[in-house]
């Protein structure tokens, strides 16, 4: 046993049987933990029927969204799950995008899982760190939770990491650097946050490449990124849509703009709030460690976090962890400085903690090699760290057995069933996104809820301002939530003047049915 | 030069400003368009109304305004949609031809700029094999014999100094032989220089070999060299080169190291500042040498040879029959015959023994200079010998050689027309962004050549001035329309048979002054 966790502490490469079998073992080990119950929790949620719809708009009508595209997001990542979903559609697989969709979220956790041990392992950590790293990361429930689900961060992150990778290593030629370009290019058309990482990316480049084709690298990977890069305010200035109305090149007639969406969408807090126990940052990092939220896992963000920390400071003085503390440092500030975080922003930044823990526990274990020089004290002290370690993480994982058991999704589909079968042609539903485009496919006048009070059109043209021209309302508690904290005001009166139908308990994520009851539609609007 | 920078601005005004007024009057920023969704509004409904609409614009109303108009508003609404209907029609036939076009265009130009910057980058790609592209570092024991054949017109500026630099080269007297070759009909400058050249170095290895018949071109020249010569190797410089003195000794090494039959040695030009195109210029050579010949003789095994500084076993030019004296551009149109016929062609290219060169003194000698390499590699495209390459893949090869400078100038005509089509047309917006790419491309191209000049900086020991990257990303995409002129230019010289041989002047500024003999010696 010594003997083997020696040989695995040794930085010398395996063989290369034994590097197939490792690389077996993490995609079996990735596949299994996603795979399991993967359609059935965690339920989903409203990013994912705002993907599925994107996806379903595209194939359905060759545009970007069912509604007016607001540049929230660029639109690989819709454009990747409608690929996907075609292709789907010609072998047995579930039909449904967002079942299909899930699947595809299993191969990109597989390679996620497979780029983090590759980047550990050209980080110089061992085998064994590099697949504490590995297991870390694929076990977490947190992890499994938001990689279960069809979100544009998860393929944002794998774009990440392989950009990361192709540049990390000895023996990198122009054509790593040109892929790796591609890779992070493509991340940010699939997820604008991506950008954060380039310093990252360019400063491995600048500092690691060989002095034989340095300057050549540098441009290459700059010329190719910013080429894939500025696709996207390209595709919005082709629709005069880059600028707000009323800027130079933004015209003057009303419209949609990706330099309003950004601003909004990644709006800083005041500088004196940052540290607020009730900013949007505090409270997500409150449902992050609560393990009675989905989205949670205490003892891999504190132990995660503390890594980091630990990578940032010793950034000053070690240079080989430059690159992974420069990739840390800008999205860990870039997440608290934003006023309105999700609980899902905190994916990109899951692979690099796994990767810190690695490198500090490793880096642990060689100075205790180092300077302890009795075996019997040395073996003590790595039982010391590695047992407790061991316990905590094992105990998280198996108090959250949950997410292998329980089904989230099944009721939310026998709910969606029950009101397209139940509800008219001509009904006019209100949902969360979730149903929207199975809704939509069988009653035309489906509506996602936040369009009801925030797009013009639907507010305005389709409901004429008037929530009595609503019938049904399908809610979930994010739905609920949403209504509450951002007073959408015409669902908000539709949903107080129903009454339940139908509601499903769903284990934890409940749904309700609800028939607005038009009797006080004569009574002024307030 | 003046004629030149007006003109390309005016060009670009032109477009620009085209773009802008046509961008307005684009189809889906007008209510029109919303209105035509509407729905109750049927196409016959709109026919109808297309009177009223021609009152409107009688009237002096635009169609914004019609937005605004309360009482006729359904029948103004109307109008806009049977205007729209009507110019849906013409916008859907232009819709078809214009994505056709970016089609077409993206088709041909996206893998040449993908195998443009490739080509460019091959010597860098991987730094394992860095040593690969470099000159021998130890040298063999000299065996082959050289005959160096300096064909020379019109050359009395430098001639003299050239003579000087090839006999200087450093290997055993009795193994090499300069051959000066000119027409003696009009050149009696050149011809008094070169004797008196001869005179003064008093090397009975050193000839001029004169002839008055044949077409007036290299070409001949080289043959006449070719026919009086007996020696192993068989060598061209250039009437203003300044080879390097090991050169002998590196390609004896190499042809009997890897039993090479061709060896292209680099030429590179130098003087980066003296135009303001000269350093693009410059940086031409330089990934074409450093890189290209490299990335074609090993991928894709044929070689475009060079002009000069190449180096043939003269077994293999006798039998190929030397030089095609038909051809503007015989050294490529060589490089071709010798690829189909199995030679073993092998680059060296090292800063350190490269052979010097100048570029064009100014725009019009550019032009001229490109035109004639271009127009000759439509000649050596339309003679077919190409087709007698064995692979397809050198087949290919060959094409893209020789059709690049169309290719090249098909993606700088294409920038402003791709660019005003996709803002102006209405195509598939997927379309339109992918009309962009071209544009990318060029953009990475760019950053590629102003690493270039930094990286030709560092190995050259010159002193970039102030902001001259900046200057050089001002003037890259006017230096790719004077490749585009070239290339048309050449096109239609070559179809209406103009073929005459446009001489570039040649004025010593590669030279230093203390390489310049002349000045040395005075």
């Amino acid at each position: 046993m010594i003997k083997q966790f020696r040989l695995a502490l040794s930085l010398n490469a395996p063989s290369i049987d034994r590097q197939k079998l490792v690389v077996a073992g993490i995609l079996l080990l990735a596949g299994i933990t996603h795979a399991i119950n993967m359609l059935g929790f965690p339920f989903y949620d409203n990013a994912e029927g705002t993907n599925a719809a994107s996806a379903w708009a595209l194939i359905e009508h060759g545009s970007l969204s069912p509604y007016t595209y607001s540049y929230e997001n660029p639109p690989l990542g819709s454009l990747v799950l409608t690929i996907w979903t075609v292709l789907t559609s010609i072998v047995p697989a579930p039909d449904a995008i967002l079942s299909s969709g899930r699947i595809l979220m299993l191969i990109v956790h597989m390679l996620i899982t497979l780029t983090i041990y590759g980047i550990a392992r050209k980080l110089d950590l061992s085998v064994l760190f590099s697949l504490v790293a590995v297991v870390i990361f694929s076990l977490s429930p947190l992890t499994i939770v938001i990689q279960r689900r069809v979100l544009v961060e998860n393929m944002m992150t794998l774009g990440v990491l392989l950009a990361f990778y192709l540049v990390l290593g000895d023996k990198r030629s122009l054509t790593h650097y040109g892929f790796s370009a591609i890779a992070l290019g493509l991340a940010f058309l699939t997820d604008e946050t991506a950008l954060l990482f380039v310093p990252g990316v360019l400063y491995i480049i600048l500092k690691r490449s060989h002095i034989w084709h340095r300057r050549f690298a540098l441009v290459t990977w700059t010329g190719i990124a910013l080429s894939l890069i500025l696709a996207f305010p390209l595709y919005a200035q082709l629709k005069f849509e880059l600028f707000p109305t009323g800027f130079p090149l933004g015209g003057s007639h009303p419209h949609v703009s990706l330099v309003e969406s950004q601003s909004t969408q990644h709006e800083r807090v005041a500088p004196g709030d940052m540290l607020r126990s009730d900013s949007s940052f505090a409270e997500n990092v409150k449902n992050w460690l609560d393990s009675n939220e989905d989205t949670s896992d205490a003892t891999f963000m504190i132990v995660g976090f503390l890594s980091a920390i630990t990578i940032l400071v010793a950034a000053f003085w070690v240079e080989w962890v430059r690159p992974l503390a420069l990739l840390l440092i800008f999205y860990l500030v870039y997440l608290i400085t934003l006023l309105r975080v999700f609980d899902t922003n905190i994916m990109p930044l899951l692979p690099l903690f796994a990767i810190s823990i690695g490198v500090v526990l490793q880096t642990g274990a060689l100075l205790l090699h180092k300077y302890v020089t009795d075996k019997t004290t040395r073996y003590g002290l790595y039982a010391v760290v590695a047992i407790p370690l061991f316990i905590v993480f094992t105990a998280t994982y198996i108090q959250r057995s949950e997410i292998y058991s329980v089904n989230q999704v099944e009721e939310q589909i026998r709910a969606t069933d029950w009101l397209r079968t139940h509800a008219e042609f001509e009904s006019v539903i209100v949902t969360d996104n979730y149903a929207f485009v199975d809704l939509r496919e069988t009653i035309p006048n489906t509506h996602y809820y936040w369009t009801v009070d925030n797009d013009p059109e639907v507010r305005n043209e389709v409901l004429q301002d008037n929530w009595c021209n609503i019938d049904f309302v399908l809610t979930t508690p994010q739905m609920l939530e949403d209504m509450d904290a951002n007073r959408l005001r015409l669902i908000e009166t539709a949903y107080i003047n129903s009454t339940l139908l139908r509601s499903y308990e769903n284990n934890g994520w409940p749904i309700e049915i609800r028939e607005v009851n038009k009797r006080n539609c004569n009574i002024p609007f307030q | 030069m003046k004629r030149f920078i007006i003109f390309t601005l005016l060009i670009l005004v032109a477009t620009g400003l085209f773009n802008l007024t046509t961008v307005s009057a684009q189809p889906d920023d007008r209510p029109s368009e919303m209105l035509m969704s509407s729905p109750g509004v049927t196409r016959a409904q709109a026919l109808d109304a297309l009177a009223t609409f021609g009152e409107f614009q009688l009237s002096g109303q635009s169609m914004e305004n019609t937005e605004n108009l309360s009482a006729p508003a359904t029948v103004a609404r109307v109008s806009t949609n049977a205007v729209n209907g009507a110019n849906d029609f013409i916008f859907k036939n232009h819709a078809v031809a214009s994505e056709v076009f970016i089609l077409i265009c993206l088709f041909f130009l996206l893998p040449q700029g993908i195998f443009t910057v490739y080509w460019m980058l091959f010597a860098w790609n991987d730094p394992e094999k860095m040593d690969e592209f470099q000159s021998p570092k130890h040298y063999s024991a000299p065996q082959f014999s050289f005959t160096a054949l300096l064909p020379a017109r019109k050359e009395e500026m430098v001639i003299k100094d050239t003579i000087y630099a090839v006999n200087a080269i450093d290997y055993p007297e009795h193994l090499k032989e300069i051959l000066i070759l000119i027409r003696d009909d009009d050149d009696d400058g050149t011809i008094a220089q070169a004797n008196e050249a001869i005179a003064e170095l008093g090397n009975p290895n050193i000839r001029l070999v004169t002839f008055t018949d044949g077409p007036r071109n290299k070409p001949n020249g080289l043959n006449r060299g070719l026919a009086v010569t007996s020696n192993n190797v068989v060598c061209i410089f250039d009437a203003e080169d300044e080879p390097h003195p090991e050169l002998y000794h590196i390609v004896n090494t190499v042809m009997q190291r890897d039993g090479a039959d061709v060896v292209q040695s680099g030429v590179q030009l130098m003087n980066h500042d003296s135009t303001w195109f000269s350093a693009l210029n410059c940086l031409e050579y330089f990934f074409w040498f450093k890189s290209g010949l490299h990335f074609f003789t090993r991928m894709l095994n044929v070689t475009p040879l060079g002009g000069n500084t190449v180096f043939f076993k003269k077994e293999w030019l006798d039998r190929i029959g030397g030089w095609d004296e038909g051809l503007l551009t015989e050294d490529a149109d060589v490089g071709i015959r010798m690829s189909s016929q199995g030679a073993k062609i092998q680059i060296v290219y090292d800063a350190q023994h490269v052979t010097q060169e100048e570029t064009p003194a100014t725009v019009e000698d550019f032009i001229k200079q490109r035109t004639r390499w271009s127009q000759g590699f439509y000649e050596i495209f339309a003679k077919g010998d190409w087709k007698q390459l064995p692979s397809f893949k050198q087949k290919l090869g060959a094409t893209y050689i020789l059709l690049n400078p169309l290719l090249q100038a098909a993606m700088i005509l294409y920038l402003p027309l791709g660019i005003f089509v996709a803002l102006t047309q209405r195509v598939t917006l997927a379309l339109a962004v992918a009309s962009y790419i071209p544009l990318g491309i060029l953009l990475i191209e760019m950053l590629i050549t102003m690493a270039g000049i930094l990286e030709f900086a560092a190995t050259y020991e010159k002193r970039l001035p102030r902001l001259f990257l900046a200057k050089m990303a001002l003037v890259h995409y006017p230096f790719q329309i004077l490749l585009a002129v070239a290339s048309f230019r050449a096109i239609y010289r070559f179809i209406t048979g103009h073929s005459a041989w446009e001489k570039t002047t040649h004025s010593n500024m590669h030279r230093t002054s203390a390489t310049v003999r002349t000045e040395s010696v005075s």
